[in-house]
């Protein structure tokens, strides 16, 4: 298994590398200079110009470009993302502390996706050429196309302000009171989800779809097994495989998504502190929190090809046998 | 995914029938044909055929103008003499939404076009070439894939200013690893065909062979794979917009008037449609006429 | 067809008709044929000739919504399935009718060990559970000649050979003691070395099992040991039914005749093989008439109309005009 793993990991690392890098240009692109931006906006008056230029010496802001960037990368790699132009707590510290509210969002979009995908991709894939498959086309259709952020406005114009079934916002941890932090989950979930879930669902269905023209779902058959049991025994089984690696891929990439809910709905995430890293053009906490976005997917596709290499036997003996 | 043939039985439908041109031309009808009687194809076209047209003639199909300000009428519900309302400055919302289709689908369609003109390039450099190359420009690729689409975006708006060539570029850039992984993936489909093969042995030159021989063959994903990042360029501007990032105010822009209309969301909730029925439409109607395409050209291809 | 002895299957008359493409197109028209305890039964024809449909329509396995069973019945010991519930259909599949198929490569499923693909069987139609189901299932591994059955029995699929994989799928459908098999081209798939191996794997179990067999193939060597009576198929139709010496000795139809002329002998003086000129017409674009008559050397006017399964001698069916009449020419001058 290791003989698989280890290429893997050359190249993901290598894909971390070269993201690194192109986190580091573009904020060098950005306009101000750093070492006020550590310093403060005070050190711009030319009576602490001695103190910028140690500041700068200190940050290597003296040498050539490929050296910042290794001086960069080491500070990085020891988990010194530098502190907040803003309030100079350390990056890292900040990112962490606002980690779990994402975290809990993100599991309950995925959630509400999965669940929601597994119904409307198998009923669609089983009715195909009817009815249920075409609603489950339109809904799929809706999903991919409706800007998350719209729906999650039109959330909560519904259910928040006209029903008053749900808070409009706020964040409760899942562990102080599960159910007061279902509710505030609820709407950002779906928001979140939405996507995840009309792309999950076309691609249940696609495979499911596939996996029912194959001849083992016929042996099945030819057994005498009711449908049911041939869906869940055979055909379920083949079809999710090849989705557990595209749920890794969602998990990661929907970072990108919270960021829009999370201030749709006043949810302190990460996404929300990225929003105000931008407004307030604190360019050390961008940074810090999209090198974490960057680390975040490469784990998370690594961890699913590894599991879906556990999961198909084929692979899995491969590996083993040799 | 067309569903557009029925079955069932058709009484009288006689098995002597001898192969004839009527059953010729049943097997290869012409793709305009084809096109026409997808529904993908036919309604993703036609509601993008409105918001350019809305775009194209929006000086003349908007009512009022976008950018006139009237602090009387502010926030008022939709009416007669405003069919969709005003926004909080008095703004007609119909005459702004529909010029907001001017910038958001010239941002869209331009940043997709960037996109493919990178991507494909280095697509076909990385399949043809293979080797170093191919190893090279993958991970870089695979380095940009690995942001979340948006925190990268917003990184670099951040950064770059908020110009819209800066926009344009920053969608589109985002999206070239999308267009270099399918333009390799093709070409590797077809470098190993034996007709492909044959070229190569009889010595055409590379830029040749690129373009006549490489290229025809991988048009048809491309093109499907073009207006579908329309779409997402589309639903990505509108979010940087949404965040401030994007279309600046007063630039009448689908993106910032939902930004804008989530202040209001309790005084004038009607002002929150317009906008985003709008973003979504115009990215379904994208949607479908790429899911169109790729029923029209595939299995014409495969002919 | 019968002398007496009452049918395990009779298959009447039926009809199976396919949609493709926005046609309609009738794959097997008019077939009919029983089949009797412990027989076996060979159906050959080129492919797409229908005998693969014929089996599924018998199994009430046609793939669903692109083809329907049209008309006709089958009558399994008097009981007409194709009036049956689904209910009661899955209850004889697997358990009085099995079926094999020709690639055991994929239909197997690759995610499931063997052992709990056989134990599947043995747990619906005979309730065995735990150590019981696997204790039979790794007996019937070894009795299809799976080596090291205990041990093998929890691999997967992929690790065993072609020939093996047919085992296994042949202990999966004998277990639960079927009444009748059908085989369809089980050996296709195979090395030449191993189809022996497997035909005669069957004929012995068939023989154990006192089980009748339906063997579906387009390849009459495999027919000629090991069948009782033989199908020939064409263009959907049967165009000669007939015990397996018949077929051989004194075959009625020119197809039939054709395709034994195009099995290459040994002691072959010819340079080229023959084979049959023309192709099997389109199910969309099927001639009025003999079908086979744009491919028949003895084709007259009278095959505008289309003969119909006739008995030529007893229990030797055939539809051709000019059975009889080419019968006589054909035993003068090809004395086996």
């Amino acid at each position: 298994m290791l003989r698989l793993l280890l290429p893997r990991l050359a190249q993901t690392a290598a894909v971390l590398l070269l993201s690194s890098m192109i986190v580091f240009v573009v904020i060098r692109l950005a306009p101000g200079d750093p070492a006020v931006v550590e310093l403060g906006p005070q050190a711009e008056d030319p009576r602490y110009k001695a103190m910028i230029e140690a500041k700068h010496k200190e940050l290597g802001l003296d040498k050539p470009i490929p050296v910042q960037y290794l001086i960069w990368l080491r500070r990085v790699l020891t988990g010194d993302f530098g502190v907040s132009a803003r309030n100079k707590e350390p990056v890292l510290d900040l990112i962490l502390e606002k980690l779990p509210a994402t975290l809990q969002l993100v599991a309950g979009g995925m959630i509400f996706a999965l669940f929601v995908a597994f119904i409307l991709g198998v009923l669609a894939a089983l009715y195909h050429r009817t009815i249920v498959d075409g609603l489950v086309r339109v809904v799929t259709l809706v999903g991919v196309a409706i800007p998350p952020f719209w729906l999650g406005l039109i959330l909560l114009l519904v259910f928040a302000v006209s029903l008053k079934w749900l808070p409009a916002s706020g964040y409760v941890p899942f562990w102080e009171d599960p159910r007061e932090a279902l509710r505030h989950l609820i709407l950002p979930a779906i928001s979140l989800g939405a996507y995840m879930m009309a792309s999950f669902t076309r691609f249940l269905r696609a495979q499911m779809l596939e996996v029912n023209s194959q001849d083992y779902i016929r042996t099945a058959e030819a057994k005498g097994l009711s449908t049911i049991s041939v869906v869940r025994r055979h055909a379920l089984r083949n079809a999710v495989l090849p989705l557990v690696t595209v749920v890794g891929l969602e998990v990661g990439l929907q970072l990108g998504g919270t960021v829009i809910i999370e201030q749709i709905y006043g949810w302190p995430g990460i996404g929300w502190l990225a929003l105000q890293a931008i407004n307030n053009r604190d360019y050390p906490l961008i940074q810090g929190i999209v090198l974490m976005a960057a680390v975040f997917v490469a784990l998370s596709t690594l961890t699913v090809d590894i599991l879906y290499g556990f999961l198909d036997p084929r692979i899995r003996l491969a590996g083993e046998q040799q | 995914m067309s569903d557009s043939h029925v079955l069932g039985h058709q009484p009288g439908h006689s098995p002597q029938l001898v192969g004839t041109a009527e059953t010729d031309a049943a097997s290869n009808p012409s793709i305009f044909r084809l096109a026409a009687s997808d529904v993908n194809f036919v309604v993703g076209t036609v509601l993008i055929l409105v918001f350019v047209v809305f775009a194209i003639f929006a000086p003349l199909l908007a009512p009022y103008d976008p950018l006139e300000v009237n602090a009387i009428a502010a926030l008022q519900s939709p009416s007669a003499a405003h069919w969709l309302g005003t926004d909080e400055y008095g703004r007609d919302l119909l005459s702004r939404v529909i010029w907001g289709s001017r910038a958001s689908l010239a941002v869209a369609i331009g940043a997709a076009v960037l996109s493919a003109l990178v991507g494909v390039p280095l697509g076909l450099a990385a399949g043809y070439f293979g080797g170093g190359l191919d190893v090279v420009i993958m991970r870089v690729l695979d380095a940009v894939l690995a942001f979340p689409l948006l925190l990268l975006a917003i990184m670099i708006m951040a950064s770059l200013g908020t110009s819209t060539l800066t926009l344009m570029c920053t969608i589109g850039f985002l999206y070239v690893p999308y267009f270099g992984r399918l333009v390799r993936g093709s070409v590797l489909g077809v470098k190993n065909e034996v007709f492909v093969q044959a070229s190569i042995a009889s010595g055409t030159p590379t830029r040749r062979l690129l373009s006549h021989v490489f290229l025809p063959n991988v048009a048809a994903p491309i093109l499907v794979q073009l207006t579908l990042a329309m779409g997402i360029s589309l639903l990505i501007e509108a979010g940087l917009s949404y965040l401030g990032l994007g279309l600046q105010p007063p630039t009448p822009a689908w993106g910032s008037m939902l930004r804008a209309s989530q202040g209001y969301l309790y005084v004038a909730p009607w002002y929150v449609l317009a906008p985003g029925a709008c973003i979504f439409l115009a990215v379904l109607g994208f949607n479908l006429l790429s899911d169109g395409l790729r029923d029209v050209l595939d299995p014409h291809m495969r002919q | 067809m019968t002398s007496g002895t009452a049918a395990l299957l009779s298959v009447k008359e039926i009809e199976v008709t396919i949609s493709s493409q926005k046609r309609l197109m009738t794959v097997v028209s008019g077939v009919s044929f029983d089949v009797r305890h412990a027989e076996t039964v060979g159906i050959v024809g080129e492919s797409g000739c229908g005998k693969s449909m014929t089996a599924l329509s018998i199994m009430g396995l046609l793939p669903k919504r692109v083809s329907r069973l049209t008309a006709g019945s089958i009558l399994l010991n008097d009981q007409d399935l194709t009036a049956m519930s689904k209910r009661q259909l899955r209850r004889i599949r697997g358990n009085e009718i099995a079926m094999i198929f020709q690639d055991p490569l994929t239909s197997l499923n690759p995610t499931m060990k063997i052992s709990t693909q056989i134990i599947e069987a043995l747990k619906l139609h005979q309730g065995l559970t735990g150590e019981a189901a696997r204790r039979e299932a790794v007996s019937w591994l070894e009795r299809v000649g799976v080596p090291s059955a205990g041990r093998r029995a929890d691999e997967y699929p992929h690790q065993f050979s072609g020939g093996m994989r047919q085992r296994v799928m042949i202990a999966m459908a004998l277990c639960c003691r079927p009444k009748l098999l059908l085989a369809d081209e089980p050996t296709t798939a195979l090395d030449v070395s191993v189809q022996d191996q497997i035909l005669r794997l069957l004929k012995g179990l068939q023989t154990d099992l006192g089980m009748a067999m339906v063997l579906i193939t387009h390849d009459l060597g495999v027919v000629a040991g090991t069948t009782d009576r033989v199908l020939v198929m064409y263009a959907g139709q049967v165009v000669e039914s007939a015990s397996t010496e018949d077929i051989f000795y004194q075959p009625g139809h020119p197809y039939t005749r054709a395709l034994l002329a195009a099995i290459p002998r040994l002691d072959d003086q010819r340079e080229w093989l023959y084979s049959i000129e023309g192709r099997p017409p389109e199910f969309h674009a099927v001639p009025a008439g003999c079908r086979f008559a744009p491919r028949c050397q003895y084709v007259i006017d009278d095959c505008r109309q289309a003969p119909p399964l006739e008995p030529l001698a007893d229990g030797h069916q055939v539809a051709c005009w000019r059975a009889s009449e080419l019968l006589e020419s054909w035993g003068s001058s090809n004395a086996a």
